[in-house]
């Protein structure tokens, strides 16, 4: 039988792949041109993709790269004989969305969470080059432990240690920035990754990933205001806790009814209110009877001012401590930040905002040390080399 | 590799990055293109028009006869390595990285002594499987300094 011409991918996973991207094949088709264009090459129109995936014509070589690139499959993978998974992310959606309903994600969320995947591998191969499989002090604390209210207690309070976050040091941030900047970095010091870059915040508000034999991750939404990503940033964080590779959780029937989000909710929530600070700026006055949200609006502004939280988890932590007798009704005090990858920022600025210090850091350290190529962190952030150098060096 | 007479030299788009950055004449490699001694496969130099800036940009844009489009029986290797070798293809999920070992077995296949010139550990391990030699970027610049 005569073959068409071309390469031989696999015609049948080209629209399962587009589905699960949230494409249909002209979108598809639109996007893969763009990509095409870019390499001053002709683009491809819905009867290509469809020929394509009824196996009456096969793409050529670019064809087949813009094709996996725009359905954020590795090239490879359009020659599996299934659809390969998606890596293994834990994610944190907005409350009206079910948990991981990655199904219903835009093609955008899916193409940033590949973009996570891909500083992920980045990270990895720097933590390998530069030999610091060791060096992650992250506290455990496996969900089975955490049944109450007082294991929560103990278990943020080591999060605090671990993260060196004293209630002095917490009651001198003076804004909200510089209290996520602050938390960022300590989490990056316990060897923990945190990128940071815009997402839909209705879809995805953070994510995080620890792959056996690699390091810890946490992606926060940069289009969250800053109190939200430091609440999600924690909230990653205790996942980390709470489900380090090295420890899997075994599921245990009798133990799920409390799932791994409400636990990591409660424990960013416990991480960053604690009672101390509480009793440090809480008046004696306060109406403890009344919920948060009828507390005169003065006294609610000035422990905002000094706890640089969200209103919601002040709520929250003071009705589980009991010192208030609910969240009570509050409009949502969040309003969407202003994040990175606008147009005010130039691209390296951007850039290490996304990947942090200790990646700008590390990348630099291998770079300089030869241990890694500059065209391979190139291709990971898939930047110009001059623009890679441009990141690192800044 | 001892000596570099005899082979077809086949870099990756780091071993361009790395050969232009680190001090290698471009009119050098210009020679061992002129020679017929150094192919650029084209998924390599999409790549380096995305990704290389300065020496490196201009040196795959002043060189298109050595860029090398796979024939038919190139893609088939492709198709057949991607395949294979999969999983080994995995740090970048790049079209470039099979593409280059299938252009090393289109030319051994035609009595020539490829060379891959790669600091990817995935392609070196391919190219091991399929018996085609390869380079580190820095062990090549110093056999092209030794010549």
């Amino acid at each position: 039988v005569d073959e068409p011409p071309g390469l031989a991918i696999n015609p049948r996973l080209i629209v399962p792949a587009a589905d699960r991207v949230g494409l249909g094949l002209r979108d598809l088709a639109e996007r893969a041109s763009k990509r095409l264009h870019q390499s001053g090459l002709p683009a491809v129109d819905v009867d290509d993709i469809a020929a394509w995936a009824s196996a009456t014509r096969r793409p050529s070589l670019a064809e087949a790269e813009s094709l996996a690139e725009t359905l954020l499959l590795p090239f490879c993978g359009l020659f599996s004989s299934e659809l390969p998974p998606t890596s293994v992310l834990d994610f944190r959606t907005a409350p009206s969305r079910p948990h991981e309903d990655r199904a219903n994600l835009s093609y955008e969320t899916h193409a940033r969470l590949a973009r996570f995947d891909r500083f992920y591998r980045l990270a990895s191969e720097l933590v390998s080059v530069l030999a610091l499989g060791e060096a992650v002090t992250i506290p455990t604390a496996p969900r089975a432990d955490l049944r109450d209210s007082q294991a929560i207690e103990e278990s943020a309070r080591r999060i605090r240690e671990a993260i060196r976050l004293s209630d002095d040091r917490q009651l001198a941030w003076s804004s909200d920035d510089e209290a996520l900047a602050d938390v960022r970095s300590a989490i990056e010091e316990t060897g923990a990754f945190v990128f940071s870059f815009a997402l839909r915040v209705d879809e995805v508000r953070g994510a995080s990933r620890w792959d056996r034999g690699g390091p810890p991750a946490i992606l926060i939404n940069a289009a969250d205001a800053p109190p939200a990503r430091l609440f999600t940033l924690l909230h990653e964080f205790a996942h980390l806790v709470v489900s380090p590779p090295s420890r899997p959780f075994l599921c245990d029937p009798a133990r799920t009814e409390i799932g791994a989000e409400v636990i990591a909710n409660r424990l960013s929530a416990a991480t960053l209110v604690p009672m101390s600070v509480l009793n440090a700026v809480l008046p004696m006055d306060a109406p403890h009877a009344l919920p948060y949200g009828g507390w005169p609006r003065q006294l609610r502004a000035s422990l905002r001012k000094a706890l640089n939280v969200s209103h919601p988890v002040i709520g929250i932590r003071l009705t589980q401590l009991g010192l208030a007798s609910g969240p009570g009704s509050m409009k949502s005090f969040w309003r969407s930040g202003n994040g990175f990858g606008r147009g005010r920022l130039s691209t390296a600025e951007r850039y290490k905002g996304y990947l942090g210090h200790r990646t700008t850091g590390l990348a630099w350290q291998a770079v300089n040390r030869e241990l890694m190529p500059i065209g391979a962190v190139s291709r990971a952030l898939e930047l110009p080399v001059h623009q890679v150098e441009a990141v690192l060096t800044s | 590799v001892t000596s570099l007479e005899e082979f077809l030299v086949l870099p990756d788009t780091n071993g361009v990055i790395e050969l232009i950055q680190k001090g290698v004449r471009t009119r050098l490699l210009d020679q061992l293109c002129d020679d017929n001694r150094l192919k650029i496969v084209d998924a390599v130099a999409r790549e380096l028009k995305q990704f290389a800036s300065g020496d490196a940009a201009k040196w795959v844009a002043r060189n298109p006869n050595a860029v090398f489009a796979p024939t038919q029986e190139a893609l088939d290797e492709i198709a057949r390595l991607s395949r294979q070798h999969g999983d080994l293809f995995t740090a970048t999920g790049k079209a470039a990285d099979p593409a280059l070992v299938a252009t090393g077995l289109f030319w051994q296949q035609r009595g020539r002594s490829p060379l891959v010139v790669t600091d990817d550990h995935g392609v070196q391990a391919v190219c091991f499987l399929e018996r085609v030699e390869f380079v580190p970027s820095k062990a090549y610049r110093a056999l092209l300094e030794r010549t």
